[in-house]
């Protein structure tokens, strides 16, 4: 009862426009109040969010891709993948998901590399006569690949939020990954054999390749010196997101010069932005978290989960409708904040690693990224490509096959994700 | 129930000091006859370790499990348990944590004065370190080394011994052993065996150079506003909890070292010839501490160096 | 009205430079430690007290600027009178919960300020520097809470900028 009154409520605060973070926020104040807990935990809640060291990276590594994309790099990347790739069946299509793959591999959100990528790629492949709903489909969900791949912004919250190691998710998060992109390489190939015409793109000359490897070259040198870095424990992922920004603005305003001081102050503004309303909704949901904790709600659904379901096919099942029809209206940051307190405790309890159950999350993130009525990559795509919601959504379906499929390949095979960190 | 009492804990409800609160949990609501319900918020849900002392001093939450040196922002003294080798024995310790000693004494007065008040005390073992090919004998094996510490005179105890301290969160200390982010760890042996740290570090040198303790603290305002039964029943219980994990400690630390040599570490006892080294270097750590906390230090570093 | 637009901008202006000021002083850190082994005791600090200032006090340029993430499904099907009076009542849920989060935020820097508490950490500074942030931000959002709620009554609705996560 309890838990349908709070969800209503949470409804009506987010229908009527109130903003994400003050609509958590505002719902756990009220809840503290009605229990007769202290609000003093609201300030609380605020102040611990803004002092997460980790938290740190999320304005770092919007900097750095956000000088990356005033550069142009996201225009010389899908050059240069296109120069090699293009001539393929399926040409195009294959190079925007490794185009997509690349630049997840240096921006941390979904819809920064959906809109990077989309802002070039759509036009060339509908001019090139590829199916427009395929196009769409393939734009919104090869843009999730940003959240799976690392650095990953969401990643670095489940992190936050379960005080695990965000190196190791952020390992963890590269064969699901490379998974994902070979799944929609794969599809691409064969719907573009057998279920649509285009008009195939002409080999490339050598020496244009090479003109063209060697502009998009710095980028990717960079995606390799942060994830190795990473990885081999020269720096933090906090760290790691420091240098990325030094190298990215050395890149574009020394090498390629093409940052001017207007585009610096641009990406500035851009990424302190999108780091306020991203901090101040995990402090919302923080407080809302406090509440609901409080309140006994995540401890009494672990309870029900253990007692009905009883098997971890069982629960993995159950858990990825719920997230599915959540994931249909709700924002992905809330989302992992949400139910990652709540669903966690069920899932260690079946001896799921807490590694895996990060990654599992953040593919069902992605789902929730391109399903309709609210998903934010379906709207940077409607709105680079000036079409209907309805037409994007319809062409993500098949790339939201393979994304559960990765899903049952992630249970089956837990190794998927987890051999990089730890068994490598 | 007639009244409820909530915790913190930043530690999971399997670690030694969940264990312990269970037990305190288990008795109390035994003894009062469910008139006073315990509820644990373990994992950090609830507070981390750090934000523990303002939480249960301000009143936001009734109580809270800290490690005592997360009061050093409002009583400098807590930090006599960082103090290099002062504390290198188990019966030292025994002697500096009992109830009412000169060592304990004024700095549960003092964490009375934040609004919060000493339920009891969690014993949690001594700090060792870990390395990779050969044991940190002497301050000659940490020249130049990058240094995991948790908390500040830890860090300036590496300075003195010529070390580069960072601080490392215990969730990412595994993989910053692992990939080489820092040459040598400190911690506690216990958290070798939860953390299996042993997978990518393969020798403790068993230094003891410094006491960990964590405290239980309640909010002073809403303690005063107990009926004297509950207190009564609350405080019996809850030294029988200090008494429980206190006998129990060495028998944990026996487990943990047990099971890091079953898993391949060697571990290494400083002579006392290196430990006289160690303590050379540790003077200006003591310096420091003098300064900051003045007579009151003094004296109780004075009777600390007699037990 | 305009005082407000000015603090406005100068505090977007002050967070955007917080917070890449804090990407120079850990590649400062990185390069000290990897390079000279000699890592600093301030930067990591400092850093964080650079995001600890910024968020809060751009929180009244994001409201003005519409910056914030929000749900626009239903209120952008509604008609122009009732999506003012959603957004008059979002602004109120706002200035509500701000007003509570002045009161208590206030309260926990006003002790530690009182009570000269540090922060115990490498720098051990006093720890009512980073606390002030929350009430000095909250402050600030009620500032653009009230023009914001001006502008919604007399109908003077900015367009939607919305915001890339
Ligand atoms: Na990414
Ligand atoms: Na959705």
């Amino acid at each position: 009862m309890t838990v349908i009154v709070i969800l209503v409520a949470l409804f009506a605060l987010l229908l009527v426009g109130v903003p994400v973070a003050y609509a958590l926020g505002m719902l756990g104040l009220s809840m503290l109040y009605l229990g007769g807990f202290s609000p003093l935990m609201a300030p609380q809640a605020i102040l611990s969010t803004m002092d997460g060291f980790i938290l740190l990276a999320v304005p770092l590594f919007l900097l750095m891709s956000n000088i990356l994309l005033k550069g142009g790099v996201g225009r010389d990347l899908f050059a240069a993948v296109q120069a090699w790739v293009g001539h393929w069946p399926g040409g195009l299509a294959v190079a925007t998901i490794i185009s997509c793959g690349i630049f997840a591999a240096i921006s941390g959100s979904s819809v920064a590399t959906a809109a990077t990528i989309g802002t070039v790629a759509a036009p060339e492949m509908i001019s090139r006569g590829y199916n427009r709903r395929f196009v769409y489909g393939l734009l919104a969900a090869g843009g999730t690949l940003g959240i799976l791949i690392p650095p990953s912004i969401p990643l670095i919250i489940y992190g936050f939020v379960t005080e695990e190691s965000v190196i190791a998710l952020f390992m963890a998060g590269i064969g699901p990954g490379l998974a994902l992109i070979a799944l929609f390489i794969l599809y691409s190939i064969l719907s573009a054999r057998f279920l649509q015409s285009y008009t195939p793109v002409e080999p490339v000359s050598w020496p244009e390749r090479w003109r063209a490897t060697l502009r998009a070259a710095p980028s990717v040198v960079l995606a390799a010196v942060i994830l190795g870095g990473i990885y081999s424990g020269a720096f933090t992922p906090t760290e790691a997101a420091a240098i990325g920004f030094s190298v990215a603005l050395f890149i574009t305003g020394v090498i390629l010069r093409s940052l001017t001081w207007a585009k610096l102050w641009g990406a500035m503004v851009d990424s302190m932005s999108t780091t306020v309303s991203i901090l101040l909704i995990i402090a919302g949901a923080k407080i809302f978290g406090k509440a609901i904790t409080l309140y006994r709600i995540p401890q009494d659904i672990s309870a029900f989960l253990s007692d009905w379901v009883a098997t971890p096919l069982g629960l993995i099942v159950v858990v990825s409708v719920v997230l599915l029809l959540m994931g249909l209206v709700f924002e992905a940051l809330s989302m992992v904040l949400i139910m990652t307190p709540v669903l966690l405790p069920a899932a260690l309890a079946m001896h799921f690693d807490p590694i895996w159950f990060g990654i599992y999350m953040v593919i069902l993130v992605e789902c929730a990224l391109i399903t309709p009525p609210v998903g934010l990559n379906l709207y940077v795509i409607q709105s680079v490509t000036k079409s209907s919601l309805g037409e994007v959504s319809r062409g993500t379906l098949p790339f939201l096959v393979l994304m559960l499929l990765t899903v049952a390949l992630l249970y089956l095979w837990p190794d998927l994700a987890l051999y990089i960190p730890f068994k490598l | 129930a007639e009244t409820t009492m909530r915790i913190s804990l930043q530690l999971p409800m399997k670690s030694h000091l969940g264990q312990n609160l269970k037990m305190f949990k288990d008795e109390v609501e035994a003894t009062s006859n469910g008139d006073i319900a315990v509820e644990i918020y373990d994992s950090a849900q609830l507070y981390k370790d750090k934000e523990v002392p303002q939480a249960v001093g301000s009143g936001a939450i009734e109580a809270g499990v800290a490690s005592l040196t997360r009061f050093v922002g409002d009583v400098p003294m807590v930090d006599i348990f960082y103090q290099p080798f002062l504390f290198d024995s188990e019966e030292k310790v025994r002697k500096a944590v009992a109830p009412g000693s000169p060592v304990r004494g004024p700095i549960d007065e003092a964490i009375q004065g934040t609004g919060s008040t000493v339920l009891w005390w969690q014993a949690y073992g001594g700090a060792i370190m870990l390395s990779n090919g050969g044991p940190i004998s002497s301050p000659e094996a940490m020249q130049g080394k990058k240094v995991r510490v948790f908390g500040k005179t830890l860090g300036d105890f590496t300075t003195a011994a010529g070390g580069a301290p960072t601080i490392i969160s215990g969730s990412e200390q595994y993989l910053a052993y692992q990939r080489g982010t820092v040459d040598i760890g400190m911690t506690g042996v216990s958290g070798v065996q939860s953390r299996s740290l042993w997978e990518v570090m393969d020798t403790i040198t068993v230094t003891n150079h410094a006491d960990i303790e964590f405290i239980v603290v309640v909010n002073t305002d809403w303690w005063n506003a107990l009926p004297q039964a509950h207190k009564d029943i609350i405080a019996a219980a809850a030294r029988n909890a200090e008494n429980s994990v206190r006998d129990e400690m060495s028998a944990i630390e026996g487990r943990a070292y047990a099971a890091a040599k079953e898993n391949g570490m060697t571990i290494y006892t400083p002579t006392a010839d290196e430990l006289a080294q160690w303590q050379a270097v540790s003077q200006p750590v003591y310096d420091a501490f003098l300064e900051k906390t003045g007579d009151a230090g003094k004296a109780m570093l004075e009777a600390a160096r007699g037990f | 009205m305009r005082l407000v637009t000015a603090i406005e901008t100068a505090t977007a202006w002050l967070a955007a430079s917080l917070l890449t000021l804090s990407g120079g002083m850990l590649t400062y850190e990185v390069v000290a430690r990897y390079f000279f082994n000699a890592p600093t005791i301030w930067a990591a600090e400092l850093s964080q007290l650079c995001l600890i200032w910024a968020c809060p006090v751009a929180m009244g340029w994001a409201l003005t600027h519409r910056r914030h993430i929000r749900v626009t499904a239903v209120t952008a099907q509604l008609s122009p009178r009732l999506r003012q009076w959603a957004e008059v009542l979002s602004i109120l849920v706002i200035l509500v919960f701000s007003l509570v989060v002045l009161a208590y935020g206030f309260e926990i820097f006003f002790d530690s300020f009182e009570r000269q508490r540090t922060t115990g950490t490498m720098l051990d500074m006093p720890s009512w520097i980073p606390e002030a942030s929350v009430p000095a931000g909250f402050a600030l959002l009620i500032l653009s809470c009230l023009t914001n709620l001006w502008r919604a009554l007399s109908g003077t609705l900015p367009d939607e900028e919305g915001v890339m996560e």
